[in-house]
């Protein structure tokens, strides 16, 4: 509910780029396992409302990069489980290449004296 | 491509809200009980754990106005929404609805007929290629040019 969020939160876009990932390392995840997994990545310098992974879902689902399949939880509930597709495979690799250019100009930028 | 597929989906998600909705209420109750086991796994009371789970998760009823957001087309989906709402009172009072119905269906038949006479009188020219040369006809000419080639007996 506290709208004034602490420092560390999800970059703007790049949550779509982190779950593309999680998915393309981890196989299929349900939600939980998505978010945990970021988390434990990022060892405690994001702070990541877990409930903002299923939007972004839906939105990479819509896009045609993610699928997801019925499947049963730890806890013996239907959940449903994320894969990355061939299309969401491409678009990994071209966002990790233009997230690596906008990278290193700006450390170019930063470390000009 | 990417656009056009986005809206498919988006269009798909308007005719399926009700399947959409019930799914992402199946991963937000499996989310929140697994963060809840963790946190008992950290020695959490399960009061404690619920609380914390809730935090971690966020705000539920933001995460679901954002998710039916995306889903589907807001816009269409509120007009669709209005339009149901209209429907569902105009049933609710069939007198005002049969009153307002007739009055709209008067108003609209009155303007109309008044608009054809009008432009039918004052807008169009005559059919003929120089108005401005016409001339009321003699009362004479009438019959003849009913009946042209005849003898003018």
């Amino acid at each position: 509910m506290d709208s004034d969020q602490p420092a560390g939160e999800v970059p703007y876009g790049t949550l779509d780029l982190m779950v593309l990932k999680t998915l393309q390392v981890m196989g299929a995840l349900h939600g939980y396992a998505i978010a945990r997994r970021i988390e434990q990545v990022a060892r405690g310098s994001l702070a990541l409302n877990q409930g903002t992974i299923y939007p972004a879902l839906l939105r990479l689902e819509q896009k045609g990069w993610i699928a997801s399949k019925w499947g049963v939880s730890e806890t013996k509930r239907r959940v449903r489980f994320f894969t990355i597709t061939r299309a969401g495979l491409r678009q990994l690799a071209a966002e990790q290449r233009a997230w690596a250019r906008t990278v290193a100009t700006l450390n170019r930028l930063l470390e000009e004296s | 491509m990417t656009v056009l597929r986005v809206l498919l989906a988006r269009l798909r998600g308007l005719v399926s809200r009700g399947r959409a909705d019930a799914a992402l209420d199946d991963d937000i109750q499996v989310h929140l009980e697994l963060l809840t086991r963790d946190y008992i796994h950290r020695g959490l009371s399960s009061r404690d754990a619920q609380a914390a789970a809730r935090r971690a998760f966020g705000g539920v009823d933001q995460v679901k106005e954002a998710y039916r957001d995306q889903r589907s087309l807001p816009a269409i989906e509120t007009f669709l929404q209005d339009l149901r709402y209209a429907a569902r009172m105009l049933r609710r009072d069939p007198a005002f609805a049969t009153v307002a119905i007739i009055s709209l269906a008067i108003g609209i038949g009155a303007s109309t007929a008044a608009f054809s006479v009008f432009n039918a009188v004052m807008l169009r020219p005559l059919p003929i290629t120089d108005p401005r040369s016409a001339r009321p006809a003699p009362a004479t000419a009438s019959r003849r040019g009913v009946h042209p080639g005849q003898s003018d007996l």
